[in-house]
């Protein structure tokens, strides 16, 4: 269960968030929408670590957890980026070992062994040496869902996982996210696509409606 | 075409040789980690260290190489600085060389994006092995172009320390010329340059095509 309690955001003096409140269950599929500048991804790098917050707190099953500041909290909230950020340089497998094998200190033989599990439940068996310009965005985007789960994160959050796909491969990820759900994971998707949301039908939680995007849940 | 003269020749061309790739050899060994660390340091958020190295970067690149050499063996000893020949041309070359391979990597640093370094550290990487696994190899791959055109300039400016009278390739070939007023010489010399750099050249292509494996 990750909890946010009473979040502040601002940006200067444009206020983001205030009081901002909510709560994510295991197993819970939440969609989060809202216009463009709402704070969506604001809220998703808050909760992953990429951007402090001003007051408040967050908690994982109860505990206070501070990615931001404090690596050993970096992971636990994954996140697929809405321009994927592979690392081009590294092949399909090398994305996905990174973090088990150098964050986690994983034995490679076993964090291969895993990623190479994830690879196939993602229907990317065949493309483990490929490079990430070898992909379509939809293979790409999959790379990245498996490049966060390696680390086994307690929620995995998809910042507009539609952006940068076409009509049938959005279909597909809402096929996939839907599967992840009955599977009982975590996730937490931003978007402002709402025919996709229809697609999964998650519960939705709408931010920015106000003029001045204040938003509270 | 005298062969026997070349041969006689030879010897001392190759000695000079000897010296030039001494010097070329020092200075990238040094000067490349010199300018790796410069260029972090130019990217670090601490004013008054960018301050200095901007400052340091904009002096090697704004004054000639030839000035520096002669600043550092015969300028600096007037206020009782010594430095032997190989030792002031090692200081000259090394720091300016540096300054523009700084120029080069900060420019390779700044075409990372953000968004690499998020996703390292939403993958708990630290930021030594962010920089080592994530970002070094794409700079790398990044700058080689612009690397190889200074190090193909370093084996032509490795010459200036004529001025300094060491006895690299193109002091071997003026001395010869001079002593045997035969331009035969000077072209082996030029011949020998061009050779380097050719060698240099296919060695860039060559890596260049090895880091052709990805975009
Ligand atoms: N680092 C920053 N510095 C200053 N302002 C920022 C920063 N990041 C975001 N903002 C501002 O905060 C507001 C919310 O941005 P955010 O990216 O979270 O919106 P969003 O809901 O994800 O929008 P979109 O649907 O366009 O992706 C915007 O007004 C944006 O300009
Ligand atoms: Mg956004």
């Amino acid at each position: 269960m990750l909890e946010l309690k009473n979040i502040n955001k601002a940006f200067g003096n444009r206020v983001i968030y205030r009081n901002f409140n909510l709560t994510i269950q295991d197993g819970d599929t939440l969609g989060i929408v809202g216009p463009s500048g709402a704070g969506k991804t604001t809220l998703l790098r808050m909760i992953t670590g990429l951007e402090p917050i001003d007051s408040g707190e967050l908690l994982l099953n109860g505990t206070p957890i501070d990615p931001f500041r404090n690596r050993a909290d970096a992971g636990k909230v994954g996140v697929v980026f809405q321009d994927f950020q592979l690392f081009p340089h590294l092949d399909v497998l090398a994305n996905v070992l990174i973090g088990p094998v150098y964050a986690q200190h994983t034995d490679r033989a076993a964090a291969t062994q895993a990623a190479e599990k994830l690879l196939t439940q993602l229907g990317l068996a065949d493309h483990a040496r490929d490079y990430p310009y070898q992909l379509s965005g939809g293979q790409q985007q999959r790379v990245a869902i498996a490049r966060a789960l390696a680390l086994q994160p307690a929620v995995l959050a998809y910042d507009e996982p539609t952006s940068a796909l076409d009509p049938a491969m959005t279909a597909d990820v809402a096929q996939l996210i839907k599967g992840f759900a009955r599977q009982g994971m975590t996730q937490l998707i931003v978007t402002h696509d709402m025919p996709f949301i229809d697609q999964i039908q998650p519960r939705v939680i709408t931010v920015g409606r106000d003029d001045d995007a204040q938003v509270s849940a | 075409m005298n062969w026997h003269y070349i041969v006689s020749i030879l010897p001392a061309l190759l000695s000079g040789t000897q010296t030039t790739l001494i010097i070329f050899i020092t200075t990238l060994v040094l000067s490349i980690p010199l300018g790796i660390v410069v260029s972090i340091g130019l990217r670090s958020g601490w004013r008054p260290l960018q301050w200095v190295l901007n400052a340091y970067v904009w002096l090697m690149r704004g004054t000639p190489l030839l000035l520096q050499l002669i600043f550092i063996f015969y300028g600096l000893p007037m206020v009782s600085i010594y430095f032997d020949r190989m030792s002031a041309v090692f200081l000259a070359f090394v720091l300016n060389y540096a300054a523009y391979f700084a120029e080069i990597f900060r420019g390779g640093l700044q075409g990372i994006p953000q968004g690499q370094y998020d996703a390292a550290k939403v993958l708990k990487l630290t930021p030594l092995q962010t920089f080592r696994l994530v970002v070094l190899p794409q700079v790398v791959k990044s700058v080689i172009p612009a690397v190889g055109n200074e190090v193909i300039n370093l084996v032509k400016d490795s010459s200036l320390v004529y001025v300094l009278g060491i006895g690299d390739l193109l002091r071997a070939g003026n001395i010869a010329a001079a002593r045997d007023v035969t331009l035969i010489p000077l072209v082996l010399v030029g011949i020998v340059y061009l050779a380097l750099t050719a060698l240099l050249t296919w060695g860039l292509r060559s890596l260049e095509k090895h880091y052709a494996y990805y975009r």
